[in-house]
């Protein structure tokens, strides 16, 4: 799912939950999210654990 | 016998009750006064156990009388997050949400301290569900910052650290998941330990986030800490640890830049910095080192909090909306719309980090940065201005302590200075992971360099 298409997901169902004036916590959340997206931390060596499969899709959504 | 020292250490008065210099009795009494002369204006305290308490202080005395002691923690009065189950009280997380019947069993954690002879005062006031790092949002209202009674205690286990910062209790029970103990300890000035992940049962309390979960304890001294860790952690030898540990030469201690001391307070800036020069000239070298990732912090954490804590509450999230604060109904709901693939890329940040912090702590016996990048803020305040940066109060608060409940290293914020409006402050060590107890023992021998010229000007 592209990040706007979440965005706008998110911004409709938290109004359906009833809750007003969440413009802030929810642009925080967003930004967070595209921050996430994309991060290069695939590219680096792995930790002591199992190393995770590269992404097939290198670029954010 | 003399009367109990006011505010002194649980090593201070121990010794006192060990040697039959005071009644545990009036150990008990003394904190029970205190709640009721301050508890109105500070809310603390959710409920007192002042009955319970005097039996067992009753208890503990005949015993001692009988020649049968338990040990530092035998008779000393101590304070419990209202998250953690204890038998004969309803656990209320501060929440419309949760029933008043009380709980049957002790969370295991309570029942080590209990077998180590310690007295469960009272239940303290929190943050709605430990998802909060204020006490505004909690069922029984806010718990207010006894340095200045318009701010917050910092939270989410806010009313611990006020229990422990006013003599209302010798130590408390807390949990932390993004900073919940340490950053109370640093807006209250007093001491808490976040250990390394998964030392301290976390069966019998409400979880928050279950990968992020910690319990520990607030104290007012570093080897008040390292007694109530060696406690809970079932590493107790029946001794009271030394306070009087000396530095080790070459002591190395390394300074995370960037993301850590980019944005903050001027006063905290320089209590900080202040520190630095004082662990210096007690024989310290401080080296910089990175955490090339940590601009990533927050978005893994709320990445992983946010959908975890919502598995927990989806239930009641459904059946009794209205019943949560509307901060943390508005958390919880936005749990329910992290999709899984983002879930996923936080797990695997988190990794990363935790080898990031691991690779710093290479050549460090600890790092060293603030607990808070501000002093306690005013109660109504969203946002927090640190230079150019304006940032949500919450996301301030979190922004030093977070890291490490996603590597599950060892932390203890400790107090550090104060702001030119007598605020305190408090700095950070964070040990290598699953040594917690060298973590503490390091602190002991740094916390006279570290606090200076401690004052403290509670209300009384």
């Amino acid at each position: 799912m592209t990040l706007d298409s979440w965005k706008q997901l998110l911004k409709r169902a938290i109004k359906n939950h009833g809750i007003d004036d969440t413009d802030s916590p929810i642009e925080t959340l967003v930004e967070a999210t595209a921050k996430l997206r994309q991060a290069d931390w695939y590219n680096h060596a792995d930790t002591d654990t199992e190393q995770l499969p590269k992404p097939s899709i290198t670029k954010p959504l | 016998m003399s009367k109990p020292l006011p505010n002194c250490s649980i090593v201070e008065i121990s010794a006192l009750i060990k040697s039959q210099s005071v009644k545990v009795i009036d150990v008990v009494e003394q904190c029970l006064t205190k709640i009721s002369n301050l508890n109105d204006s500070l809310n603390a305290f959710i409920a007192i156990s002042a009955n319970s308490a005097r039996e067992a202080a009753i208890f503990f005395d005949s015993e001692i009388a009988d020649g049968k002691y338990r040990g530092p923690l035998h008779g000393i009065p101590i304070s419990v997050k209202d998250i953690i189950n204890v038998a004969g009280t309803a656990t209320t997380a501060a929440s419309h949400v949760r029933t008043t019947t009380p709980s049957i069993t002790d969370a295991p954690l309570i029942t080590r301290l209990r077998s180590a002879g310690a007295i469960i005062i009272g239940k303290c006031n929190m943050h709605e569900f430990a998802f909060g790092t204020t006490g505004e949002d909690s069922a029984f209202g806010p718990t207010r910052n006894p340095h200045d009674l318009e701010r917050s205690p910092g939270g989410s286990s806010g009313g611990s650290a006020v229990s422990v910062a006013t003599g209302m209790a010798y130590a408390s029970i807390g949990t932390d998941t993004g900073g919940s103990i340490r950053i109370p300890a640093a807006a209250c000035g007093v001491v808490g330990l976040k250990p390394s992940f998964g030392e301290i049962p976390c069966e019998g309390i409400i979880p928050l986030s279950p990968s992020l979960d910690h319990g520990g304890p607030i104290t007012r001294t570093v080897t008040d800490a390292l007694l109530l860790y060696r406690c809970l952690s079932e590493n107790l030898d029946g001794n009271a640890p030394s306070a009087s540990a000396s530095i080790r030469p070459e002591v190395q201690l390394g300074i995370p830049k960037a993301y850590f001391l980019e944005h903050l307070d001027t006063d905290v800036r320089r209590a900080f910095d202040d520190t630095l020069g004082r662990l210096t000239t007690a024989g310290c070298h401080l080296r910089e080192v990175d955490i090339p990732h940590a601009d990533l912090i927050p978005a893994t954490y709320l990445h992983i909090i946010l959908p975890e804590a919502y598995a927990y509450h989806a239930q009641t999230l459904q059946e009794c909306p209205n019943k949560y604060t509307k901060g943390v109904r508005t958390r919880l709901a936005m749990g329910q719309y992290i999709l899984a693939e983002d879930y996923v890329r936080a797990q695997h940040g988190k990794k990363v980090l935790r080898h990031e912090v691991d690779t710093a702590l290479t050549h460090c016996d600890a790092l060293v940065l603030p607990t808070l990048p501000i002093p306690a803020p005013q109660f109504g305040r969203d946002e927090v201005s640190l230079g150019d940066k304006v940032d949500l109060v919450r996301s301030a608060m979190l922004r030093l302590t977070q890291l490490f409940n996603l590597t599950g290293h060892p932390v203890l914020s400790i107090p550090c200075g104060q702001s030119l409006n007598s605020l305190p402050v408090g700095l950070q060590l964070v040990g290598v992971r699953n040594r917690t107890d060298e973590l503490l023992q390091l602190a002991a021998a740094l916390e006279s360099h570290i606090v200076g010229n401690r004052q403290t000007n509670v209300v009384q």
